[in-house]
């Protein structure tokens, strides 16, 4: 903090001390200019007095000494006089004598030099008359005897000379005096202006400089003093210590921007922005240390399914546990990151061996595999890691993050709950990737979507009782892409939802189309995604569509999954049972994969279960699945449901489901799934008998 | 022809006038002078001067002006006697008219040293020269003050009386002193010369009474209560002489006319029968005619541009019944005028 220099801003002790010696001095002056003329009226009264009173003393002595021509005798009266009462000359008027000389009067009587010695008056002596004459003050008094004769006259004069010298002792007194007392005032003045308001001042402004870089005093300003400086000093601490703790307000604000600028609020790790700069930090370092640098690529299995059927709040709180996890293996926690939903990465840097990085990625694997249960919900999650070097396969963070990324798809494909190390190849399908993703849009557009149909059999009569759509996407340069390539993709842009209308669509024609042919194609099922059936005016749309494709409602069954039905049972109950209404079936894909609650399931409008493939693979060998096909199949015929096995590829499978009570057979064993035109040879070929 | 002679003369004449040499104007002057006797000649070259006094009846004074008389007419000056007949007016009266004579000196024995320094205030507008014979003056500028030693005189009677009064056994009786006013300096003077001789032979002192009129009543009245007052009385001094008749009365009707001694100051002609005879243990003598004649001597010095003392003290004479045959002829000339 910068405190200017105001130097040529006048103190507060100058223009006080400027305002005191002024306002003093004022005061000394006029009281001085008051007592100097008060003093001299004063001096003049007791002239006055004092002559009155000389000439009176005189008067009477000096009336005897004429009498007898003492002139002599009154002269040494005079000087006496003179003397005592410092006048300037008394002057006697001798008639008698003035007879004896031969004229009106004699003068006698003493005047001052000078020097202001007493020497004789002379009347013949001008500058003893012009003096006289000057004089400031006189007073003159008749000599006249008890019988009431004029013997004469007595005068005093008095000048202003032992006027001037007293008043000159007065000013002179009055002027020591005025500096004395001015000085004296002024000091005791400046001391408690200094000791009482500037040096308390002072010692604020020292303690307000002593101040931190944000210019924030280090200590609280000291409350003593007068009232208004301890109200001064209160009043700026009480600003200090509000300053204060807006800082720390502003710097835990600023603290929690930061934080949430770089940590995921969730799971507490670093977000993206963090995770790239610490990525790039670590490449800069293993360059200068010629090191390298792993990068892991985590994302979870099938996380999206856990959120849509059990809800976010579980779906973060598996994050959460995850985040745990990840931390107990990685000791370095900076190392950790999630970039968002369920991705995480794991930077680690001055690797040695390989080999360490495959330890790891496996130990990941394992923990993250095993059981988490929330709120009474025990969940399997299993994860898929891709893993890229620097500088083996990239050298920039963003080509790191990129290829890890690839080689985490590259493990999805390889059936998932794996690791894979990037290759180059990788690019290629990351590359398919993209352009799949800005294909699908285009593909659907120009109706490269093909509907297939799989079959579905009476296992006990090997009838046709129906069919299953299926989408595939015709690329024109690539050619047939399998729906496990662009599904999860279009779920994950929304494309799904046109495409799955796009899929229902061409159903409905073709299953009127059949009819109207004769065929009896039964009942072909649909596939509905979870975005499908969250359309607010998904029934209006459902209903168009059979009216547009003249389908009828009872041709169409609709197949939802558990986890859709789950995420949000009421609103699932509420829309499947006007899709009920209408007429239109509705199944259980994949049963036995997700979480059904029986209570729901009781009050839904089901009419069919489909027992999931990763049941029927293994059977009839596998007393699990066996286990788990049986209770299905009770489960179904308790509900009054009918119930169908799909991936059945086995002539075993298709008997011990027939013999266990599930007669509907979808699978490779009677037919794979096969374009419009196979399938229309398979119904002309085959009559189709419906079971109901 | 008369006309143009008279014209001719005429002319000459002017010339004769305005067109000569300033030796011919001087001896035209001359000539005028001597013509109508304008130039006065002073025919009396006497200087004159004025004695005032301030009562010529007491012998004294009257002594004194005879001795300024004598050393005028010695000195060649006309003199002038003013008796102020113990008036103060007078006295002033006087030394005004004698300063509007124009005087050239003025010789005073004043009434009081008071009165003496008016006149001297009087003479110095006139610038007239004042010598003093005796009193004095309390200021004023004079030209010389001619005294008689008082302290000593004083001191040296003392010495005389205390003498006696051992000679007689009497050193442990008491000393009355009627005195004259002690506020005369002379008076002060005299009464401290004669206390030290009393303080150096230890004997003790009565009252001291001071004389107010002077006249022998008063000087009777005061004898007799110091008589009355004192018990072992032994000597009274007089600091007068013309008085002494009132204290020999006093002396007289108390009946301790042997058992005390009386002495006296200045003389009188009687004194020169009364102290051989007794009656007066002593005098302390001034000699006012030598002090008139000095006075006058230094107005003449001082006339003559010489130098003068300002201040002539003469000796007092101590007389005795020892020694007045001694100093008798000095006694009748100097102190008594004789």
């Amino acid at each position: 903090m910068v405190f200017k220099n105001h130097k040529h801003e006048r103190s507060l002790y100058v223009t006080l001390g400027i305002v005191i010696v002024l306002t003093v001095t004022i005061i000394m002056i006029t009281h001085s200019a008051y007592m100097y003329k008060d003093t001299k009226n004063s001096i003049k009264e007791q002239m006055q007095e004092s002559s009155k009173e000389t000439l009176i003393s005189l008067q009477k002595n000096v009336t005897n000494l004429m009498k007898s021509y003492s002139i002599n005798e009154y002269d040494k009266l005079i000087f006496n006089a003179m003397e005592k009462r410092d006048n300037f000359a008394i002057i006697v008027e001798d008639y008698n004598m003035g007879k004896i000389v031969g004229e009106k009067s004699f003068f006698s009587g003493k005047i001052r030099d000078k020097e202001w010695k007493i020497i004789d008056y002379d009347v013949k002596e001008s500058e003893h008359n012009q003096q006289l004459k000057e004089c400031y003050y006189s007073d003159k008094y008749d000599i006249v005897t008890d019988g009431g004769d004029v013997l004469g006259t007595i005068a005093v004069y008095i000048s202003n000379r032992s006027m001037n010298a007293q008043l000159n002792r007065v000013i002179l007194g009055s002027v020591i005096n005025l500096i004395l007392i001015s000085l004296l005032l002024i000091i005791s003045l400046f001391i408690t202006i200094r000791h009482f308001i500037l040096k308390p001042l002072s010692d604020i402004v020292v303690s307000i400089r002593n101040s931190d870089d944000d210019g924030i005093p280090i200590d609280l300003i000291p409350e003593d003093g007068a009232k208004e400086i301890f109200l001064l000093s209160n009043t700026v601490n009480n600003m200090i210590s509000s300053i204060r703790s807006s800082r720390i307000a502003l710097k835990e604000q600023k603290n929690a921007l930061h934080y949430q600028a770089n940590y995921d609020a969730l799971t507490g790790l670093a977000n993206r922005f963090l995770f790239n700069d610490r990525l790039e930090q670590a490449i800069v370092k293993a360059k200068h240390s010629d090191k390298k640098v792993a990068l892991l690529f985590i994302d979870l299995d099938h996380f999206k399914e856990i959120n849509d059927s059990l809800g976010h709040d579980i779906g973060d709180k598996v994050l959460r546990v995850i985040a745990q996890r990840l931390g107990k293996i990685v000791h370095k926690r900076d190392a950790l990151a999630r970039l968002g939903g369920d991705e995480f990465t794991v930077v680690i840097e001055d690797l040695k061996h390989i080999q360490d990085i495959s330890l790891l990625a496996n130990k990941i694997i394992e923990l993250l595999s095993k059981a988490i249960t929330i709120d009474d919900n025990k969940l399997y999650i299993s994860s898929s890691i891709g893993i890229s070097l620097y500088p083996d396969d990239g050298l920039s963070a963003q080509n790191l993050i990129k290829y890890a990324d690839a080689a985490m798809y590259k493990a999805k494909d390889e059936g998932r709950n794996n690791f894979q190390y990037y290759s180059a190849e990788m690019t290629e399908l990351a590359f398919e990737r993209v352009i799949m993703d800005a294909g699908l849009r285009e593909a659907l557009k120009n109706e490269e979507f093909v509907v297939y149909y799989q079959p579905q059999i009476n296992g006990e009569n090997d009838a046709l009782t129906g069919m299953e759509a299926l989408v595939r996407w015709k690329h024109p340069s690539i050619g047939l892409v399998p729906p496990s390539k662009f599904i999860p993709l279009a779920e994950e842009t929304g494309i799904i939802i046109p495409l799955d209308q796009y899929v229902m669509k061409s159903a409905m024609k073709q299953m009127t189309k059949w009819y109207n042919q004769g065929l009896q194609p039964g009942v072909v099922a649909l596939n509905l995604s979870m975005k499908q059936l969250n359309q607010k005016d998904f029934i209006t749309i459902l209903k168009t569509m059979l009216l547009e494709t003249k389908c009828k409602a009872e041709w169409v069954e609709l197949e939802v999954t558990e986890s859709q039905i789950m995420a949000n049972p009421e609103e699932a109950i509420k829309t499947l049972q006007e899709i009920s209404a209408m007429g239109v079936k509705l199944a259980i894909d994949d049963f036995g994969t997700g979480y059904s609650s029986l209570s729901y399931l009781k009050r839904l409008p089901i009419d069919k279960l489909k027992i999931d493939q990763s049941f029927i693979r293994d059977l009839p060998d596998d007393e699990e699945d066996a286990a788990i096909a049986k209770a299905v199949i009770a489960l179904a015929k308790s509900l009054n449901m009918r119930v169908i096995a799909e991936g059945v590829e086995t002539q075993e499978q298709k008997e011990f489901l027939v013999k266990n009570g599930c007669k509907n057979i979808q699978g490779y064993l009677y037919a794979k799934p096969m374009p419009t035109a196979d399938m229309e040879l398979f119904l002309s070929k085959k009559p189709s008998s419906i079971a109901h | 022809m008369n006309r143009l002679l008279f014209l001719a003369l005429t002319i000459l004449l002017t010339l004769a006038f305005f067109g000569c040499s300033d030796d011919k104007e001087i001896k035209s002057a001359d000539v005028v002078a001597k013509a109508t006797q304008v130039i006065p000649v002073k025919l009396d070259t006497k200087k004159r001067l004025v004695y005032i006094v301030t009562d010529k009846s007491i012998p004294f004074w009257d002594i004194m002006g005879r001795g300024i008389k004598n050393s005028a007419d010695a000195l060649g000056y006309e003199l002038a006697i003013y008796d102020a007949q113990n008036s103060v007016k007078s006295e002033l009266e006087l030394s005004v008219k004698a300063i509007k004579e124009g005087v050239s000196g003025i010789i005073i024995s004043p009434s009081t040293s008071s009165t003496c320094a008016t006149v001297l205030k009087l003479a110095k507008t006139a610038s007239i020269p004042v010598v003093i014979s005796d009193i004095g003056t309390d200021n004023g500028e004079y030209v010389s003050y001619i005294s008689s030693n008082n302290r000593e005189g004083g001191y040296e009677i003392g010495k005389v009386l205390a003498k006696k009064l051992h000679e007689l056994g009497w050193s442990s009786g008491r000393v009355g002193i009627v005195a004259i006013p002690q506020k005369r300096l002379n008076g002060q003077e005299r009464t401290a010369g004669f206390l030290h001789a009393m303080d150096d032979s230890g004997i003790k002192g009565a009252d001291i009474k001071q004389l107010v009129t002077w006249s022998q009543e008063e000087t009777y009245s005061f004898v007799k209560e110091m008589i009355e007052g004192y018990a072992d009385l032994r000597a009274i001094w007089l600091q007068t002489s013309n008085a002494y008749k009132g204290a020999l009365q006093a002396l007289e009707e108390s009946g301790r006319k042997d058992e005390i001694l009386l002495i006296a100051f200045d003389a009188e002609p009687e004194f020169l029968e009364l102290i051989p005879k007794k009656v007066l243990a002593g005098s302390a003598m001034q000699q006012p005619y030598l002090m008139g004649q000095e006075a006058l001597k230094a107005m003449d010095a001082y006339l003559s541009g010489k130098e003068v003392q300002k201040n002539i003290q003469l000796p007092i004479l101590s007389i005795s019944t020892e020694n007045i045959d001694e100093k008798l002829s000095v006694i009748r000339r100097n102190v008594l005028g004789l």
